[in-house]
C-alpha cells in the first residue's frame, strides 16, 4: 500500500477550528470544558492567556488542536501564526520504538496508531515523542493519539479534519502526490513574495503530515530539528540488546564453570584445602597453605 | 560432633528473605515489560496491567526491607559496610587471581586463604549490587511518578534503570550461583542465608579461615577439636 499523507498548509488556515471540532465529533470525544475534566487541570493551565488557543494543549479527549502563536516581526509588528499539534505519523516513530507492548505500531499506510486493547499506559510513548504527542487518559490506563482515522480512510473517506476544513487548508493523499502538491505551491507563493517552507519531507524519516509554514518550525511551537532522542535510541537499540546479551554470557559462563566441576564435592574441596576431617589438625594458616598447593 | 558457628543472626536473614523475595518479583515483571517479546511472560499486555502494579508492591518491600532492618538493628548495617569496605591488602589481590580459574577448575586451582569476613570478590560483588540497588530505587521513583520530572529526565531514568537491572542481574546471577551452593565447593552455604544461620566450624575455615578462627574463640569453640 503506498504511503498517505494529510498536507497542512498554514498559510490557508484561518484558526476556524472546524478541524478540531470535526475530530472530537468523529472520535466521540467529550468538550474538554463543562465535563468536569477541566477542574482538574493544573493552575497554570487554567489561568488566562488572551489566546484563542484551547485547550492549551492536546490532553486524552483532544487528539487534534488547532495552535495560536504571536509572532513578533522585526519591524515590532505582531502577526498571528495558525498551526496544527497531533501526531506527525512518524516514518522513524519515537513511540513505537519505546513502546514495550507493540501497542504502539506502524500501519501499512504509513500512519502511526496506539491499539488500546494492548496498551498499558506505561506513557513510554509519551516520554518518546519529540513533539509531545501522546496524552495518557488516566482513568481509561491509556495513551491518545490521532490515529488519522483508520476507520474512514479503510472506507475511502479522508479524515475527519480533511473533510471539515472550509478554506483548502488541509488536503489528505498518497505522500508523493502530496510532497508534488506542497512543492507546487511553495512555487506559487514564492513568486507572490510570500515565502513558505516544507516541514516534514525529512524530519523523523518522513512526516505523515506535512506541514507548509510561513515562519521557522519554532514560531509554530514544532521543534526545528525534531529526532528521536538519543536517549531513547540509546535505551531501546543499545542498552536492551547488550543488555540481553550480557544476560546470557553470564547465565553461559556459570552454566561453564558448573560443568567444569560437576562430581567435585565439597568435601573434596575441603580435604584439598584444609586436610582429612578429624584430624584434630589445626585450621592452615596463610603460610602453611602457600606451601600446599603452590 | 559437628560444632556450629553463627554467620548471620535474625534480622540479616529476614531482610534478606524478604529481599530475595522482591528482587525475584521485581525481575519477573520486569523483564517481562523488557519487550513485547517477553510480554508473554505474564500473559500478555492484559497480565501487564496487572504486574505492573506488584512491580510496584515489590518495589516498596525492596525498599522497605532494608529500612525496617537498619531501624531495628543499625549497628547490623554499620557492621555489613565495614566488612565489604576493608581495604585491599595483599591476600586479597592473590585470593582474586586464583577466583577465576577456580571457578572454571576447581579441582586444580584452589583459593589461598585470606583474612576478611568476606571473600575479596564478594566484597566487589556485594558493594556493586548495593551501588546498582540504590540506582534503581531512584531511577524506578523518577518512572513511577513522571506526572513531575521533565521528560527528559524521565528518559534518562528508564535507560539507567535497565542499565542497572542488566548488571543487577548479572552480578545476582553469580551470588545465586554461588551463594546457593550451585557450585558445588561452596554448597550447604546457603543455610546461613535462609536457614538457622549457622555454619559448620569446618565450612567455615574452607571459606574465612581468619574469620573462623576468631569467631571460634568469640562464640566459645574450642576450635583445635573442630575441624
Ligand atoms: C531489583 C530491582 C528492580 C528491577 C530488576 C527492575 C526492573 C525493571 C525493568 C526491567 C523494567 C522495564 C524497563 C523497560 O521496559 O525498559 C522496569 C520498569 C519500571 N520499574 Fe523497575 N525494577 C526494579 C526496581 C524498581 C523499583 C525499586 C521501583 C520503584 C521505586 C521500580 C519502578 C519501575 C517503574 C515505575 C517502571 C516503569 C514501568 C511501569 O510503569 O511499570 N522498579 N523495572
Ligand atoms: C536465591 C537467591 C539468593 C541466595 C541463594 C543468596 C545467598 C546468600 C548467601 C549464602 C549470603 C551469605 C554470604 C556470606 O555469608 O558471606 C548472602 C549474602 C548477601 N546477599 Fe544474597 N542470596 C540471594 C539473593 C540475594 C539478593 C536478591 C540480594 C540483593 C538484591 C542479595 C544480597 C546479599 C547481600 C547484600 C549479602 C550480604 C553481604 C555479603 O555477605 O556479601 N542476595 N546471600
Ligand atoms: S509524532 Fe510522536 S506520537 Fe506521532 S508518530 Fe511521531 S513520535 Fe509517534
Ligand atoms: S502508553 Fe501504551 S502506547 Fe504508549 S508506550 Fe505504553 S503501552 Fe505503548
Amino acid at each position: 500500500m503506498a504511503d498517505k499523507a494529510i498536507l497542512f498548509d498554514a498559510s490557508r488556515c484561518i484558526g476556524c477550528k472546524g478541524c478540531q471540532v470535526s475530530c472530537k465529533r468523529w472520535n466521540m470525544l467529550p468538550a474538554s470544558i463543562g465535563t468536569g475534566t477541566w477542574q482538574d487541570l493544573p493552575e497554570e493551565q487554567r489561568a488566562f492567556t488572551a489566546s484563542y488557543q484551547n485547550p492549551s494543549d492536546l490532553r486524552a479527549d483532544t487528539m487534534l488542536l488547532v495552535t495560536f502563536n504571536e509572532l513578533q516581526g522585526d519591524d515590532g509588528s505582531l502577526s498571528l501564526l495558525m498551526g496544527r499539534k497531533s501526531c506527525m505519523h512518524c516514518t522513524d516513530a519515537a513511540c513505537v520504538l519505546a513502546c514495550p507492548t507493540g501497542a504502539a505500531s506502524k500501519q501499512p499506510d504509513g500512519t502511526v496508531r496506539i491499539d488500546h486493547e494492548r496498551c498499558i499506559g506505561c506513557r513510554y510513548c509519551n516520554w518518546a515523542c519529540p513533539f509531545g504527542i501522546p496524552k495518557w487518559d488516566e482513568a481509561a490506563n491509556t495513551s491518545c493519539m490521532c490515529w488519522m482515522c483508520a476507520d474512514r480512510t479503510a472506507e475511502g473517506q479522508k479524515p475527519a479534519c480533511v473533510s471539515a476544513c472550509p478554506t483548502g487548508a488541509l488536503d489528505y493523499g498518497e505522500r508523493p502526490a502530496m510532497l508534488t502538491l506542497a512543492k507546487a505551491r511553495i512555487s506559487k507563493a514564492e513568486a507572490a513574495g510570500r515565502p513558505l517552507s516544507l516541514y516534514g519531507e525529512k524530519e523523523m524519516g518522513g512526516l505523515h503530515v506535512l506541514h507548509l509554514l510561513q515562519a521557522k518550525p519554532s514560531a509554530y511551537g514544532l521543534p526545528d530539528n525534531p529526532k528521536v532522542p538519543d536517549t531513547v535510541t540509546a535505551w531501546q537499540s543499545v542498552v536492551k540488546p547488550v543488555g540481553a546479551a550480557i544476560g546470557a554470557l553470564t547465565f553461559l559462563g556459570l552454566g561453564l564453570s558448573y560443568l567444569a566441576n560437576v562430581g567435585y564435592s565439597k568435601k573434596q574441596a575441603q580435604q584439598a584445602v584444609l586436610g582429612p576431617e578429624d584430624t584434630g589438625a589445626p585450621p592452615a594458616t596463610a603460610e602453611e597453605e602457600k606451601a600446599g598447593h603452590d | 560432633m559437628t560444632e556450629y558457628l553463627v554467620r548471620h543472626g535474625g534480622v540479616a536473614r529476614a531482610i534478606h528473605w524478604v529481599h530475595t523475595v522482591a528482587t525475584m518479583a521485581l525481575f519477573y515483571t520486569g523483564i517481562a515489560l523488557y519487550t513485547p517479546g517477553t510480554n508473554f511472560l505474564v500473559g500478555g499486555p492484559g497480565g501487564l496491567a496487572v504486574s505492573t502494579v506488584v512491580h510496584r508492591v515489590a518495589a516498596v518491600a525492596f525498599i522497605g526491607a532494608p529500612i525496617l532492618g537498619i531501624l531495628l538493628r543499625p549497628q547490623g548495617l554499620t557492621h555489613m559496610l565495614k566488612a565489604l569496605l576493608k581495604p585491599w591488602d595483599r591476600q586479597d589481590w592473590l585470593w582474586m587471581k586464583k577466583f577465576v580459574p577456580h571457578l572454571f577448575a576447581a579441582r586444580k586451582v584452589h583459593l589461598p586463604p585470606h583474612s576478611g569476613e568476606i571473600k575479596a570478590g564478594q566484597r566487589l560483588a556485594s558493594l556493586g549490587i548495593i551501588a546498582f540497588s540504590v540506582v534503581i530505587v531512584v531511577t524506578g521513583f523518577l518512572l513511577w511518578f513522571d506526572g513531575n520530572v521533565p521528560p527528559g529526565a524521565v528518559r534518562w531514568a528508564g535507560l539507567l534503570h535497565d542499565v542497572a537491572m542488566i548488571f543487577l542481574g548479572a552480578l545476582l546471577m553469580g551470588h545465586i550461583y554461588l551463594g546457593a551452593g550451585i557450585f558445588q565447593p561452596l554448597r550447604g552455604m546457603v543455610w546461613t542465608m535462609f536457614g538457622n544461620g549457622k555454619i559448620s566450624y569446618r565450612d567455615a575455615v574452607y571459606n574465612w579461615p581468619k574469620w573462623a578462627e576468631d569467631q571460634a574463640s568469640a562464640q566459645g569453640l574450642q576450635k583445635r577439636k573442630m575441624t
